[in-house]
């Protein structure tokens, strides 16, 4: 299974990977507030952020293909958002704003591939609980983190058992499965979550994390 | 005798859906030793050890329903019918119940839900109060027992399921239990897996109750074997007399070891 999806190139040595987690999740945050800020006719600005999120993924050294499939990944729900803004006035206005939005989502998405590729997860949820993020999110996070490998694999797994049990496949056939499969994954994850619970109340486990003492 | 570190009596329990698991089960388990719960599946062996450390009969005592029979409400007794180190297992000892009881599962992705594998086997540690450099230690120390020093920063995912399952074996050892209950412990693993896990398990001073369908490992590790079917306690003897009882066996779905039958 493919099971670095998601922080692949997290574990790089440049200087951007090196940087305090703290400090790069403070800046991105930052930068996409000013991102989404920006008026349009400060264009002098807009170039500045640009250049500043190119410059700081080129300093990390991180393939541009990358960033590219991610971004693409992406593009067909931001496009359905610009879309609605010019079908809305007709067509005949709207068509700057749509770019706007365009424009300024695939900027901030781009500081925060730049932040989650550079960043091990794990530090990542240790910045956010150290900033004073709540433990609850930062809980749910991490066992999203944990989870999602599981799920994925048993997604794979259902799949290569249909495969090997597809003679003649149809839409319609495929449709009704993949129905079935995400009501059986969901049946999963959910008896998954009450054994996770058992086993975190074996290890004494109390509603709580006991308070960090501020050396992690 | 002296005082047991575990006694069950006469516990009995089904599911919320009406399914029996476990009818009037009695034994006793004495401190350090080792004993064996064979049985065919669905016998009740994993309902049993989650009643060892209180995670079981949980919500069943509840007011409920039965899908099958009368189908009328009704609530079960919260009397305990199983005692660690003489206390009770009921509501305000859990915390107690659940230092002394380690439980490992049977899947370990069900058991590892920390995102990498120090913090996982540090979770006991701080959940018994312990501060993060002491719980650290402990850690590291028990990563260590099983042959995996210098995994800290590993992600359970990219990890073998032999190293899987040790991670979750040292998550409970961190806690320092007198009794280990063990799911399957060997269970999908290969010989080479499984041998070491038997040396690590061989080497611990804890009492331990083994659920589990490879009877050689009972033979190498346990002094005695309790036999499970249908929720019931069909024999409880020494290891030897209960597994070379061909007819005994036979009946609940279970073969000799090849290595008595010679």
């Amino acid at each position: 299974m493919q099971v670095d999806f998601l922080d692949r190139y997290s574990r790089g040595t440049s200087i951007v990977h090196r940087c305090d987690a703290r400090i790069k999740l403070l800046v991105a945050l930052g930068l996409v507030a000013i991102i989404v800020a920006t008026p349009a006719s400060w264009w002098q600005l807009v170039t500045a952020e640009f250049a500043i999120v190119l410059v700081a993924y080129a300093a990390a050294r991180l393939p541009w293909s990358y960033l590219a499939t991610r971004l693409a990944s992406t593009l067909p729900f931001l496009l359905l958002l610009a879309c609605g803004i010019p079908l809305s006035h007709g067509l005949d206005r709207g068509w700057d704003l749509a770019g706007q939005l365009l424009a300024r989502s695939l900027l901030s998405l781009a500081v925060m591939i730049t932040l989650v590729a550079t960043t091990p997860f794990g530090q990542l949820l240790s910045a956010l609980s150290r900033l004073g993020v709540p433990q609850v999110f930062t809980a749910i996070l991490a066992f999203m983190y944990r989870y999602m490998f599981v799920l994925v694999d048993e997604l794979e797994k259902m799949r290569r058992a249909k495969l090997s049990r597809t003679f003649y496949p149809s839409l319609w056939w495929e449709l009704r499965l993949m129905a079935n499969f995400v009501g059986i994954l969901f049946v999963r994850a959910f008896e998954r979550a009450e054994r996770v619970y058992a086993a975190m109340c074996a290890r004494g486990w109390t509603g709580r994390m006991p308070e960090q003492d501020g050396d992690r | 005798m002296t005082t047991p570190i575990i006694e069950v009596r006469g516990l009995s329990f089904h599911y919320p859906d009406g399914r029996t698991a476990l009818r009037d089960v009695s034994f006793r388990l004495a401190a350090g030793e080792s004993v064996g719960l064979v049985g065919p599946n669905g016998a009740g062996k994993s309902t049993l050890l989650q009643h060892l450390n209180g995670i079981l009969p949980g919500r069943a005592q509840y007011e409920h329903h039965h899908y099958v029979g009368d189908g009328h409400a009704h609530k079960h007794s919260t009397e305990a019918r199983v005692w660690v180190d003489s206390l009770a297992v009921t509501g305000p000892n859990l915390p107690q119940i659940r230092r002394r009881v380690g439980l490992l599962f049977q899947d370990p992705d069900d058991q590892l839900f920390c995102p990498t594998v120090l913090e996982d086997v540090m979770f006991g540690p701080r959940n018994l109060g312990h501060k993060s450099v002491a719980a650290r230690e402990i850690a590291q120390r028990s990563l260590a027992a099983v042959g995996l020093a210098g995994y800290d920063d590993r992600l359970p995912h990219h990890l073998s399921f032999g190293e899987r399952k040790r991670v979750c074996l040292a998550g409970v050892l961190a806690c320092d239990p007198m009794v280990l209950a063990l799911d399957e412990p060997t269970s999908n693993l290969d010989p080479r897996g499984r041998r070491q896990f038997m040396n690590i398990l061989r080497e611990l001073p804890a009492a331990k109750i083994i659920a589990t369908h490879d009877l050689e490992m009972v033979l190498e590790l346990c002094t005695r074997v309790l036999l499970l079917d249908e929720g019931r306690l069909n024999a409880d003897g020494p290891t030897r007399d209960v597994l070379a009882n061909a007819s005994l066996m036979a009946a609940h779905g279970l073969e000799v070891p090849l290595s008595l039958t010679f």
